[in-house]
């Protein structure tokens, strides 16, 4: 199960999500995200506060909307990730290419 | 002490898994960041089970048996899809810029990664996967 909920807050984009990233769930969050961008949005903040577990399949659809907002100069920024998700982004080092902050001061 | 479940392998129920697999490290006493790395290696290597093993076909199962030994604990995945041995190592691409990083073969090195010891055994017509980790 998972729930997201989308806001604007200052020009970004923000797209809340909460529960369990996995492969079950991952295309969901993939849907949201191409609904953001097809509504024109080019800076995209994932909130992941209330996200206690990432799996490669939430990676992947991270990466595929990075690729594609990088080419026409947009971003997504990871936000407030709990210890046991940041793990998994370094881990796979996408600590390195994603802007990666604590809360709203990053952005 | 032994716990252990039967699942129909489709990806809905890789939550339900990821209960009984970290439930029953917890009541053995392993430390929250271990059970954070055996939750992630299950569930990819149950998900390549669903995805590879089964490839889509209906009426699969899952088998977790989850052992400690006091030093280690041990979850053995079994199915009955085709041979597939999660163990071979991918090489995923970690240091590329984001306009070259690849998608595939992350899920496998994450297995490899948050273990300690990765045993695959072909049996019965069966896969058999085992996974270490070290409870503290």
């Amino acid at each position: 199960m998972i729930e997201c909920t989308t806001t604007k807050e200052s020009g970004l984009a923000r797209l809340n999500i909460k529960g369990r990233i996995d492969t079950n769930t991952a295309p969901q969050v993939q849907k949201e995200l191409d609904d953001l961008i097809a509504a024109g949005e080019q800076k995209i903040v994932l909130n992941l506060e209330e996200v206690h577990y990432v799996s490669s399949a939430a990676l992947r659809v991270f990466l595929v909307t990075q690729k594609q907002l990088k080419r026409s100069g947009g971003e997504v920024i990871l936000c407030g990730a709990a210890p046991s998700v940041m793990e998994v982004f370094k881990l796979s080092g996408f600590d390195q290419i994603f802007r990666v902050v604590k809360g709203e001061e990053g952005m | 002490m032994n716990q252990q479940g039967v699942f129909p392998a489709v990806t809905e129920i890789l939550p339900d898994i990821a209960e009984l697999v970290t439930a029953a490290a917890r009541s053995c006493g392993m430390i929250d960041a271990h059970v954070a790395q055996l939750e992630l290696a299950v569930d990819e290597a149950c998900t390549n089970i669903i995805q590879y093993a089964y490839a889509g076909r209906d009426g699969g199962k899952i088998e977790i048996l989850c052992e400690d030994d006091r030093e280690d604990f041990l979850v053995a995945i079994r199915d009955n899809g085709v041979p597939f041995d999660q163990t071979q190592p991918t090489e995923p691409d970690l240091d590329s810029p984001i306009e070259e990083r690849q998608i595939g073969g992350l899920g496998r090195f994450f297995m490899r990664k948050c273990v300690d010891d990765l045993t695959y055994l072909r049996e019965n017509d069966h896969n058999v996967l085992i996974l270490r980790k070290r409870i503290r």
